[in-house]
């Protein structure tokens, strides 16, 4: 029987969620993103860490809302905005604050989508 | 002190501090304008309520309250005199719905809170552990 010849594999397809925040473009893959809404009234917790923001609601759960590391450098813009972007995070809801979502980006292999920087969320 | 947390509806005494809306369970026996300088406790009938001043217990940003208050609560033999921004009020709340601080936060935080407790509204409300609030100085008499 002869071999079959190897096909080459296609490149695996990644779906990025996009969007504005800190004042600069993002983006997370997919899968690291459980919700995203509307941002409601932040509960501001007294905190030893600036990069708590507070705390919110988001259909029916408490969620955290931070100031991931990367948007340290935006000063005062960090936290602003009127969505929610929530984690899927091992330790209770996380969620940041965008400014703006800009849906759904698919790119192949390990291409990120032109014009964003990938959110480096620190476990 | 073990402090448990039955489901079911009961009555929270609200209050606010550092624009934050917080609540404790017990007894309220007695509220006042808060005298400046505030003393260390306060005495009511034979017993000495601790002040708590809980914006600087909780670190919370300071502010200029037009009339802040003072409030003794008793809750199952813990007793604090509380110094507040603004004294809300008593409302009911359903503690089936208390949700813990997510872990985000750190455990020295955290040991402070009971949990949240969602409105309908969406607002939160932050169910405070009486027994983890410091308190200290000397005490003065009720007068």
């Amino acid at each position: 029987m002869l071999p079959r010849r190897a096909r080459p594999l296609a490149p695996r397809r990644r779906a990025y969620v996009a969007f504005v925040a800190a004042g600069r473009r993002w983006v997370l893959p997919a899968e690291q993103i459980a919700a995203v809404g509307a941002l409601g009234a932040v509960t501001r917790l007294p905190t030893a860490d600036a990069c708590r923001l507070g705390l919110t609601l988001h259909r029916g759960r408490v969620v955290a809302l931070v100031a991931p590391a990367a948007f340290n450098g935006a000063g005062p813009a960090s936290g602003r905005g009127r969505h929610l972007v929530v984690l899927r995070a091992g330790g209770g809801c996380v969620g940041f604050a965008a400014e703006e979502l800009l849906g759904l980006r698919v790119e192949y292999g390990d291409a990120v989508p032109e014009g964003f920087a990938v959110l480096e969320i620190a476990p | 002190m073990a402090q448990s947390v039955t489901a079911g509806p009961v009555r929270l005494t609200v209050f606010e501090v550092g624009e934050v809306e917080f609540a404790v369970s017990g007894r309220i026996p007695r509220s006042l304008p808060a005298p400046s300088p505030p003393p260390a406790a306060v005495r009511h009938g034979e017993q000495d309520f601790p002040v708590v001043e809980v914006g600087t217990a909780l670190g919370a940003p300071a502010a200029a309250a037009a009339e802040p208050m003072l409030f003794l609560v008793d809750d199952q033999g813990c007793r604090r005199a509380l110094l507040v921004e603004r004294l809300i009020g008593a409302e009911s709340f359903d503690l089936a719905a208390l949700q813990p601080v997510p872990p985000v936060y750190p455990e020295a935080e955290r040991r402070r809170w009971r949990g949240v407790l969602p409105r309908a509204d969406g607002s939160l409300v932050v169910l405070l552990r009486l027994e983890e609030l410091p308190v200290g100085g000397t005490t003065a008499g009720e007068g």
